[in-house]
């Protein structure tokens, strides 16, 4: 046995390449900085975690940017097939990035507002990318889940990072309660995947030849549904994300709105097209139906209420259930129009809550819709940009969501299967009576006059940073979507 | 009589059933993560059982449990963390008596 | 005798999981809980799962268990506290929920299982400490590597949430 052991030891390589794992290196080695740092830090000083932070993100942006450039076609598995980097989990990765980037933006002046402690948020902010990013290029069913538990644990301990307020703390009870809950589930039916199979590597599960049984397979892709079905907040699992998101402090709001949403849907992507290929025709049908319901109730729901924060909320649901349509339609095009959506959406989506922190950063204020009563006769440009996101959000030229949405209901519909396009109606339809209340905030904002004087708004350099990453992005992406050809030849398998 | 992997993996079931109903119904925080353990443990039978019948070369499915075992053990100390917390501001540890705004 | 020790052991430890969601007394929660994971320690060492049988133990049983004793503690909670919901209504639709998932999962897996397999393909060193650790520090490295920054993660997630700190308790 001895013996053995050695030789299994001598005959077995990770095959690891550094520079393709530079952008994980740079990020968790930055998290584990800023905690080392923080504590030697006093007073003004102490800026320099967020400084750290924001530049670390963009360096590991850059250095996907040049992984990508100098290895177009790259798939490469390492540490013994455990860890996949390929195009397409390099694209998601830069989604997320994108996302924390304007998280820490936006970030320093409202948790100076909000009285927080600052050193703790931007290294779990860090952790939390570190286990999206592990997600999204994760090789085996392990990795997955472990980088899924990183990034929630970040998030519940971010959702109730502001201690004083009972919301949050509200918040991250119910986020950790529910989440704990799907883990148990997604857990479960990974056990039932690994029995169906007798392996946990995500590229091994289909071409495992020894299917055991084709009932314990179904088992696992029901039970991994219901867990990821939670983190995404598809519908009948999405009761928590309206409390979550309206008790969090409103940047955290914004974070896990988008690169969290998108690794869950990274997830949702690498489980049920690459690994549970065989099962199509019986997963579609069940998608098609989280599908229909998510856009559906979410759009309904947002237009009863009168919270823009919490309106976000429901219509962040209705959104998972557009992205949902990429996964029914199975396609490699529509792989890639999902993630297209993704990226788009993180960007409008922050952009919106960019302004929302800014009026609710003044003396006395709420997220509520008389809160912009006047914003747009007192700060016309800024009533500009948020009328722009809202279009955005609702899905019409020439902004990122309309060329977004138009991809993946354009995949969609190339399949040409009759219920696809019964669900592309649905889904405009819906965007249709999206406008309803995405356009209600505008009306109030340049239509109403404020029932007090208007309190002036703060422009700090962090926020008009992200303000105008979001409303670049916003707009190229709509109307330069030749980058979509950047994106072409990296759909997912 | 054998034993067979069926009499496992039904056993598991019924814990992970036992787990999910106290989930639901356990009004309050601390008894909602012994359940959600009962949920991760059910899951550790289905692992190991399967590794032992299904894999009898390799043994993932052990690992599996052991990983299962840290990640059940991290998830614990923020629940309890969270607890703490929440038992500071409220004076209380009901999930429903925690129902600001509405569900 | 294999038999009777798996019966024997997924009696108690289905009894003690029962107690555990009906107790009205925490402490007594744990204490059955506790018991429930030594049960399926017994299950674990009968399919030749040494390691795991022994962190289930050592690191469930003892460690995770003591943290919520000593939290219960520190919160003192009283008897009455901890019973489960009373709304009938609610309580019978979950009741039905659990039992007919439960049904549904034992109907399904019952039909899965083609061959019956047996438990005598495994090779008499399957399971021992050394096997894991070769499969946990090869195949499963990466993976390993990673649940130490989950733990950092916990940890630091545990001390930002429970801390004190003055110039906030005022705000």
């Amino acid at each position: 046995m001895q013996e053995s052991v050695k030789t299994i030891l001598e005959n077995f390589s990770l095959n690891i390449d550094l520079v393709t794992l530079m952008p994980e290196i740079i990020i968790c080695g930055m998290a584990l900085l800023t905690m080392i740092l923080e504590p030697f830090l006093k007073g003004d000083s102490r800026k320099v975690v967020m400084h750290l932070t924001w530049l670390s993100i963009v360096a590991a942006l850059i250095s996907i940017y040049s992984i990508w450039t100098s290895q177009p076609n790259l798939q490469s598995l390492q540490f013994a097939d455990a860890y996949r980097i390929d195009s397409y989990s390099l694209l998601f990765k830069a989604v997320f990035l994108i996302g924390s980037l304007l998280t820490v933006f936006i970030s320093s002046n409202f948790l100076k507002f909000k009285n927080v402690p600052d050193g703790e948020f931007y290294s779990l902010i860090l952790f939390a990318t570190f286990g999206m990013m592990n997600m999204a290029s994760a090789g085996d069913l392990i990795v997955l889940f472990i980088g899924l538990e990183i990034m929630s644990l970040c998030l519940y301990v971010l959702a109730g990072i502001l201690r004083r307020s009972v919301y949050a703390n509200e918040a991250s009870l119910k986020y950790f309660l529910m989440g704990a809950f799907a883990s148990g589930f997604l857990m479960f039916g990974i056990a039932f995947i690994y029995g169906a199979t007798g392996t946990t590597s995500i590229v091994d599960v289909i071409q495992s030849s020894e299917i055991l049984s084709n009932t314990y397979l179904i088992i696992g892709a029901a039970m991994v549904m219901i867990g990821l079905g939670f983190k995404v907040g598809a519908v009948p699992f999405h009761m928590w994300i309206p409390d979550v998101y309206t008790g969090s402090i409103t940047n955290v709001t914004a974070f896990m709105s988008a690169g969290p949403k998108a690794a869950a849907f990274a997830a949702f992507f690498q489980v049920f097209i690459v690994a549970l290929r065989p099962l199509q025709s019986e997963i579609e049908v069940v998608l098609w139906i989280l599908s229909a319901l998510t856009m559906t109730l979410g759009n309904i729901l947002a237009i009863t209420q009168n919270d823009v924060k919490r309106m976000l909320a429901y219509s962040s649901i209705s959104h998972a259930g557009y992205v949902l349509i990429a996964l029914v339609a199975f396609t490699p095009a529509a792989t890639t129009a999902g993630l297209y959506y993704l990226l788009c959406y993180t960007v409008m989506n922050i952009g919106a809550f960019t302004v929302l922190i800014m009026v609710e950063a003044r003396e006395n204020s709420d997220t509520n819709f008389s809160s912009f009563a006047g914003m747009g006769r007192r700060y016309p440009f800024l009533g500009i940009l948020l009328t722009i996101f809202m279009i955005s959000l609702a899905g019409f030229p020439p902004t990122a969501g309309f060329m977004g949405k138009f991809l993946v209901f354009k995949s969609a519909i190339d399949t040409g299967s009759t219920s696809l396009i019964v669900l592309v109606v649905l889904a405009v339809v819906n965007s249709l009576v999206s406008v309803y209340y995405y356009l209600r905030v505008v009306v109030v904002m340049f239509m109403v006059e404020p029932e007090l004087e208007y309190r002036p708004i703060n422009f700090a350099t962090g926020i008009i940073a992200a303000l105008v990453i979001s409303m670049g992005g916003t707009l190229l992406l709509g109307i330069y979507p030749q980058i979509f050809a950047f994106f072409l030849n990296t759909a997912l398998i | 009589m054998q034993v067979e992997l069926i009499h496992f993996l039904c056993l598991a079931a019924i814990l992970f059933g036992i787990g999910l109903y106290g989930v639901l119904t356990r009004r309050n925080a601390i008894g909602i993560l012994m359940c959600v353990e009962l949920m991760f443990n059910a899951v550790n039978i289905n692992f190991i059982s399967f590794a032992k019948f299904i894999t009898p070369d390799k043994i993932i499915g052990q690992v599996f449990a052991v990983f299962v075992i840290v990640i059940a053990a991290a998830e614990a100390t923020v629940g309890l963390a969270i607890v703490i917390l929440i038992y500071r501001n409220f004076k209380d540890v009901f999930i429903d008596k925690m129902n600001i705004m509405k569900w | 005798m294999e038999y009777v020790i798996f019966f024997a052991s997924a009696f108690v430890a289905i009894i003690c999981a029962l107690l555990v969601i009906s107790q009205k007394n925490p402490v007594a929660s744990v204490i059955y809980l506790i018991m429930a994971f030594v049960a399926q320690a017994i299950l674990y060492i009968q399919l030749s799962a040494l390691f795991v049988a022994i962190l289930q133990i050592v690191v469930y049983a003892g460690a995770i268990m003591v943290l919520f004793l000593f939290v219960i503690m520190l919160l003192n909670l009283r008897r009455d506290d901890f019973g489960p919901e009373k709304h009938p209504l609610q309580s019978w639709l979950t009741r039905i929920f659990g039992i007919v998932l439960v049904a549904e999962l034992m109907i399904m897996i019952s039909r899965g299982v083609g061959q019956s397999e047996s438990m005598d393909r495994a090779g008499a060193e399957f399971g021992n400490v050394e096997q894991v650790a070769t499969t946990l520090f090869t195949k499963y490295v990466f993976p390993f590597e990673l649940t130490s920054i989950l733990l950092i993660v916990a940890i630091i997630g545990a001390v930002v949430l429970g801390k004190r700190r003055a110039e906030e308790e005022e705000g």
